[in-house]
């Protein structure tokens, strides 16, 4: 009997470690990612929509015309519409044709 | 005895009168499409023997013909029936003038074919014409009248909009009185064909004619009878392409029938609408304010959907299906080009272009009227050995041209841009200008705007990812283009 309550309670023991590991690493959630070009004027051209999940995200895009551009924002949204500006890149227009590579972490 | 002289009297009499020369003729000159051809199906109850009095002009031979099928020769030749014998009739027994038709119509062209400019089907009709007067000429036939007779086909409904057609067929009209010198141009509206088309789109091209006829004093719509033309009528053959011989000869009624009123009243026949409602479709599609922007992401439309844009083979005859590049730029090639809907005509414009070529490649036209003229076009000229850059631009009168050496790397996306406004013309390369100011007070006018093999000199070979023309001038800078981008998660 005393062998059997032991064994339970290792067991209630385990159990309980692996419900507070699952709670402090919560399911990743799931982000729609696009870049917008914003010219001196403020009009807006954007990237095609890409998914990336919360976490480290590495960017990488390729421009070109861009003579007027004062800045690209990052933006994110996840639902598919609201999207918000989490990060501003200045725009190089020494490099017209300049690929830019960038990273953020989404929470 | 007496019977013998009288049966041999008549009979010289006969033969005297089917073997006279022409005098006084009505010399016609019958252009256009299929239908102005022939391609009937063969149909003894309907077929019109030949009339004494009628003749069509043989331009190998140099002869005049009897006005029995198959007419033309060449390109120009009656596959079978046509509406020819049945013109010929009518127009000698309505008007009492013989008559010599002149067959120049080709099948399966647009009219855009047609046009002086274009400086093929035009020059070709007005050789034939040419010859066929010389002929009279040399063989003292006198010519009482001379008139132009232009029938369109489907081809041009789904391509071509009102206003473009209208322009078109209005400097046909014009260059057939002014430049080959017939009195009037008479019209039959387009067949409507269903293969092909649709009602709406054969109405566009309808409305065009309806407008000139209204509008330009030399032009006569003569006939409205195809819309009530079907297989089941008899009046369309069994591929409901082409006019039966039943319809062909009801058209060469509905022809004659408006040049004898012509004749007589100095008017045109009655048009089937009312002058309001003519006026009602003219301030609808011949007031332009063109604002058209294009930028292609693997599609064709534009920004205003207020004009349509074509990939067109540089022969016009077919529609090739064009090919985009990855970040969706339209891919021309000698074969393949853009070509607009609607016509552009304004000394105040602005012209842009962004786009990247094949650098192998030398001579390119890449915004041109379509017509292979040399003005109203844009051409760059990329030296394959030095890969220096030379930009040359010109409006109707006025043409400029820009040597930017080798400080253009064009396998990349460049922007190209025009404008003008109170004669002063301005180039920018990637929104910055080069050189100076221009004096320039040319207008820049095209019946349709072609890009690459549709400008129809140089074909350009490349990529065109944006294309906007507007009659004012406007330095806003294209939306940005991104070649590429890629997301990833960081593991």
């Amino acid at each position: 009997m005393k062998k059997l309550a032991s064994i339970l309670a290792v067991t209630a023991l385990f159990s309980c470690s692996k419900k507070d590991l699952a709670d402090a690493k919560p399911a990743a959630t799931t982000y729609q990612i696009r870049i917008a070009a914003v010219d001196s004027d403020g009009t807006r051209s954007y990237t095609p929509i890409s998914r990336v999940k919360s976490g480290k995200v590495a960017l990488e895009f390729e421009t070109v015309d861009v003579s007027n551009l004062k800045e690209y924002n990052v933006e994110v949204s996840a639902n598919g519409s609201n999207f918000k500006s989490v990060k501003i890149i200045t725009a190089d227009l020494k490099s017209p044709d300049k690929v830019y590579r960038d990273t953020l972490e989404l929470q | 005895m007496k019977k013998t002289v009288v049966s041999l009297f008549c009979l010289l009499s006969a033969r005297l009168l089917f073997s006279q020369n022409p005098h006084d003729v009505i010399l016609l000159l019958n252009i256009g499409q299929s239908n102005v051809v022939g391609r009937a199906q063969a149909d003894a109850a309907n077929e019109v023997a030949s009339t004494p009095g009628a003749w069509w002009y043989k331009q190998s031979t140099n002869t005049l013909e009897t006005l029995v099928d198959g007419i033309g020769e060449g390109v120009s030749h009656a596959t079978d029936r046509s509406m020819n014998p049945m013109l010929g009739k009518r127009l000698k027994e309505l008007t009492g003038h013989d008559v010599i038709i002149v067959p120049a119509g080709v099948g399966n062209t647009f009219i855009r074919n047609w046009l002086k400019e274009d400086n093929s089907l035009y020059t070709h009709a007005k050789q034939m014409w040419q010859d066929a007067i010389a002929y009279c000429n040399a063989n003292n036939i006198t010519i009482a009248a001379k008139y132009a007779h232009w029938l369109q086909g489907e081809n041009d409904a789904g391509v071509t909009e009102t206003d473009g057609y209208y322009v078109m067929l209005n400097n046909l009209s014009n260059d057939l009185v002014s430049d080959i010198g017939v009195e009037k141009v008479f019209a039959t509206r387009i067949g409507y064909d269903p293969n092909y088309t649709t009602a709406a789109n054969s109405e566009k091209i309808m409305k065009a004619e309806k407008i000139l006829s209204f509008n330009n004093a030399n032009f006569i719509m003569d006939s409205y009878s195809p819309p009530t033309f079907t297989y089941a009528n008899g009046k369309m053959s069994i591929d409901q392409t082409h006019h039966s011989l039943l319809g062909l000869n009801q058209e060469a009624e509905d022809i004659a029938n408006a040049i004898n009123y012509y004749r007589n009243t100095g008017a045109k026949i009655s048009l089937a609408e009312n002058i309001a409602s003519l006026q009602s479709v003219t301030s609808g599609y011949i007031n332009l304010t063109p604002d058209w922007d294009f930028e292609f992401n693997s599609d064709l439309s534009e920004t205003h959907s207020n004009v349509t844009i074509k990939s067109t083979w540089r022969n016009w005859l077919t529609n090739p299906s064009l090919s985009y590049t990855t970040d969706g730029g339209a891919i021309i090639d000698q074969y393949a080009g853009l070509a607009t809907s609607r016509p552009f005509s304004s000394n105040t414009f602005t012209l842009e272009i962004r786009l990247k070529m094949n650098t192998a490649e030398a001579w390119s036209a890449v915004v041109g009227d379509g017509s292979g003229g040399s003005n109203n076009k844009l051409v760059l000229y990329h030296n394959t050995n030095t890969s220096a850059l030379y930009v040359q631009f010109g409006t109707g009168s006025d043409s400029y041209s820009w040597d930017l050496g080798n400080t253009v790397n064009m396998s990349a996306y460049h922007t190209f841009r025009f404008t003008q406004i109170n004669g002063v013309l301005k180039f920018y390369l990637d929104g910055v200008q080069k050189g100076n100011d221009n004096v320039s007070n040319g207008t820049f006018t095209a019946s349709l705007l072609g890009m690459g093999a549709a400008s129809q000199t140089f074909d350009m070979s490349g990529v065109i990812d944006f294309f906007r023309i507007k009659n004012t001038v406007d330095n806003t800078p294209l939306p940005v283009k991104f070649k590429s981008f890629k997301a990833t998660n960081i593991k």
